[in-house]
């Protein structure tokens, strides 16, 4: 029946949204529902246009029964297209959250690393792979254009910073876990953080180093 | 009062500090030595710290006018300062952009004055730290200036990033509302457009081009009045303080709502937008 | 419970099952019963997706009859009592009443309109509190509520209807977020803003 498979692709997106804390996985990138639902939808398209080809005008203004069929036709189709938008606005969101949550690091996002720490005891895709190349296409977008917006205000403060809850301590001690190379700080400072090293900065200028790994508050 | 600038180790316990920060005063002259640096001096610090008694942000209170009145006496003394009224008129932005399901008027002048502010207070500051004859008092006190950075930086950010979530929510009604524009900062604007092109083209590489064309567009409207593009409803409630009286308004089941001086409501959006907007009302 | 093109949940509750009576025949739609007919003939009921029934109905190809779970009898039993009614199996497994019931009334004549948005008003205020005070319990303990009367308790929890359990989950998280706030000691306070 027509949108059966499409109705199995948002009650199994649903399902995923449910659980807000903690954030599960974004599941795998469901390709080949998503190609059976564009492949009856596309054959939806040719029937209709048949069917308008072979009846004629007077036909479709006259012959209520053909009507119906046609219509019957053409909600089928845009249930099929307001399903596969659904799916995947609702991914969409899911992966901005994600690049939010990292600090915008994209690379850190990316890794494995970074589904280790996520997801230690599963097997899940990491997110890499559990994205479709166009939704990777419209992660890598996006953290173009927010990498733009920041500028503006970037010698002043990081719009990537944390937002959950306004800040308490002003410094704190941390000691880098693995190698982040000469980094450049909110305001400017230039730090070289190699492994073993131990500091004492602002929570603000180095919050995303630790949400990614880098370092370890002590 | 006794200060617990006076008696750093006499007291275990965190002390008590004011919900709100007084700006620091650096001024010229100082009880050292050198003047040719900015200083903190003790006594306007902890006048203003003992005079501090502020309101939560978004309450006014009969004070309110009378602070107002301080701070612009103080103004020309040094424009370095954070003005508490700014910070409080961006809290106000901060709560009424989170509160409403709309997009507001974007606060440019605002965040760019803050932002001026600290940077200049940033340099301050980091002059102060690197200067070996810093006293250990005034350290403490410099910690005490980096919160309330922190603290402004923290609702800029917030306030920031409310406003992009909305301009990406309804990206599509902006581009295709000229009126709103005014409302974004260039910026803002800018960032409208460029999503939803990067938006658009997703959904086209993941599923509009493998669809009949006839299916391909992104701002159809339907027969039952479904709508491709999400707009924001004015009919979501708002929780509302008066801060004076806005007179009655006829709520949908007929009955008559007073809005008075310091009443609370939580009503529909629309039926107090104009209140919303003129400042008379806060959102909470 | 805007009605949102890209709602999830929207598009669930607009897949509930009507009962619906063919007004004409119509060959070559038999697919839609899945039997072996390949044709629907006039009088002819089965039981079709609102998203389909909807505008079906309003181009006068199909009537339905206002479905049971908004019937008189439903209406009585909420006036009784209703946090007692388990609306969650009414529009289907885990389904959406208070939706679907929305978008019912929406092709309805005035009247029957009228009468069915003070049903689901009425319904949904006199459930809220039961459920706020469910969800605040739950958010200070794990322990289920026993039952002390109709209505009351987990039978509540397990005949809430779908945005009913959402605003649950919402009430519960809030309720534990307040309570890791006040036990945080002063000075190191941060505050969850959603």
């Amino acid at each position: 029946m027509y949108g059966d498979l499409a109705l199995q692709l948002v009650t199994a997106s649903h399902r995923s949204t449910l659980s807000t804390t903690p954030q599960l996985p974004l599941p795998k990138y469901a390709l080949p529902l998503i190609l059976s639902i564009c492949l009856e939808t596309r054959q939806l398209g040719t029937s209709i246009a048949s069917a308008a080809e072979s009846h004629g005008q007077v036909s479709l203004s006259q012959d209520r029964a053909l009507v119906c069929s046609l219509t019957v036709q053409h909600l089928a189709a845009r249930r099929n297209k307001r399903c596969l938008l659904a799916y995947l606005h609702n991914r969409v969101t899911g992966i901005k959250e994600r690049w939010w949550d990292a600090g915008g690091g994209l690379a850190y996002l990316l890794s494995s690393a970074n589904n280790a720490a996520v997801n230690p005891d599963s097997d899940a895709p990491d997110l890499r792979s559990a994205l479709s190349p166009q939704e990777l296409d419209f992660l890598r977008g996006y953290n173009n254009l927010m990498l733009d917006y920041k500028t503006d205000f970037l010698d002043v403060l990081d719009l990537t910073a944390g937002i959950e809850r306004p800040p308490g301590e002003i410094m704190v001690d941390v000691r880098v876990v693995r190698d982040a190379g000469e980094v450049v700080l909110e305001g400017g400072e230039r730090v070289d953080f190699r492994k073993g090293e131990r500091f004492r900065l602002a929570r603000s200028a180095v919050e995303r180093l630790i949400v990614q790994g880098f370092l370890e508050e002590v | 009062m006794s200060s617990f600038f006076q008696e750093p180790d006499s007291d275990d316990e965190i002390p008590q500090l004011p919900p709100e920060l007084p700006p620091l005063h650096p001024v010229a002259s100082s009880s050292r030595a050198s003047s040719s640096r900015p200083s903190i001096t003790q006594d306007s610090f902890l006048s203003r710290l003992e005079a501090t008694a502020s309101p939560r942000p978004g309450i006014r209170t009969d004070h309110e006018d009378g602070i107002g009145e301080e701070m612009e006496e103080e103004e020309e003394e040094d424009e370095y300062e954070l003005e508490e009224g700014e910070v409080r008129r961006l809290g106000k932005a901060w709560s009424r952009e989170r509160g409403t399901g709309g997009i507001l008027a974007w606060e440019g002048e605002l965040v760019d004055s803050l932002m001026d502010k600290l940077e200049q207070q940033q340099k301050l500051v980091d002059t102060l730290k690197s200067d070996p004859d810093t006293s250990e008092e005034e350290h403490f006190k410099l910690v005490l200036v980096q919160t309330e950075m922190e603290r402004v930086k923290y609702l800029i950010r917030s306030y920031v990033r409310c406003r992009l979530h909305k301009i990406e929510k309804y990206s599509y009604h902006i581009i295709l509302t000229p009126s709103l524009h005014s409302l974004l900062s260039g910026a803002e604007l800018s960032h409208a457009q460029r999503y939803t092109e990067l938006l658009h083209t997703h959904y086209s590489h993941s599923v509009l081009d493998s669809l009949p064309e006839w299916l391909r567009k992104m701002d159809d409207t339907y027969g039952d009045g479904l709508s491709m593009v999400t707009k924001p409803n004015p009919n979501l409630p708002v929780l509302i303080y008066c801060t004076r009286d806005c007179g009655e308004i006829t709520l949908d089941s007929g009955e008559q709502a007073a809005l008075a001086k310091g009443s609370t409501h939580l009503v529909k959006y629309r039926l107090v937008e104009t209140f919303v907007l003129s400042g008379q009302v806060e959102v909470l | 419970m805007e009605e949102d093109y890209f709602s999830l949940s929207s598009i669930l509750a607009d897949n509930h099952k009507l009962s619906c009576t063919f007004l004409l025949d119509v060959p070559g739609l038999g697919y839609l019963e899945g039997g072996s007919d390949p044709n629907i003939h006039q009088h002819g009921k089965l039981e079709l997706p609102f998203w389909l029934a909807q505008t079906l109905s309003l181009n006068e190809f199909t009537t339905f009859p206002l479905p049971p779970a908004y019937s008189n009898r439903v209406r009585a039993a909420l006036n009784a009592s209703a946090p007692s009614v388990r609306l969650s199996n009414l529009v289907g497994g885990n389904g959406w009443w208070y939706r679907f019931g929305k978008r019912i009334a929406d092709v309805l004549d005035d009247r029957p309109q009228t009468e069915l948005l003070n049903m689901l008003l009425k319904a949904f205020i006199n459930r809220l509190p039961p459920l706020q005070d469910l969800a605040a319990h739950h958010a200070s303990t794990d322990a289920s509520v026993p039952e002390s009367g109709h209505g009351t308790g987990e039978a509540f929890r397990e005949g809430m209807e779908g945005d009913e359990r959402e605003l649950f989950g919402i009430g519960q998280d809030s309720g534990r977020m307040v309570k890791i706030w006040y036990d945080l000691p002063w000075g190191r306070r941060p505050s969850k803003l959603s």
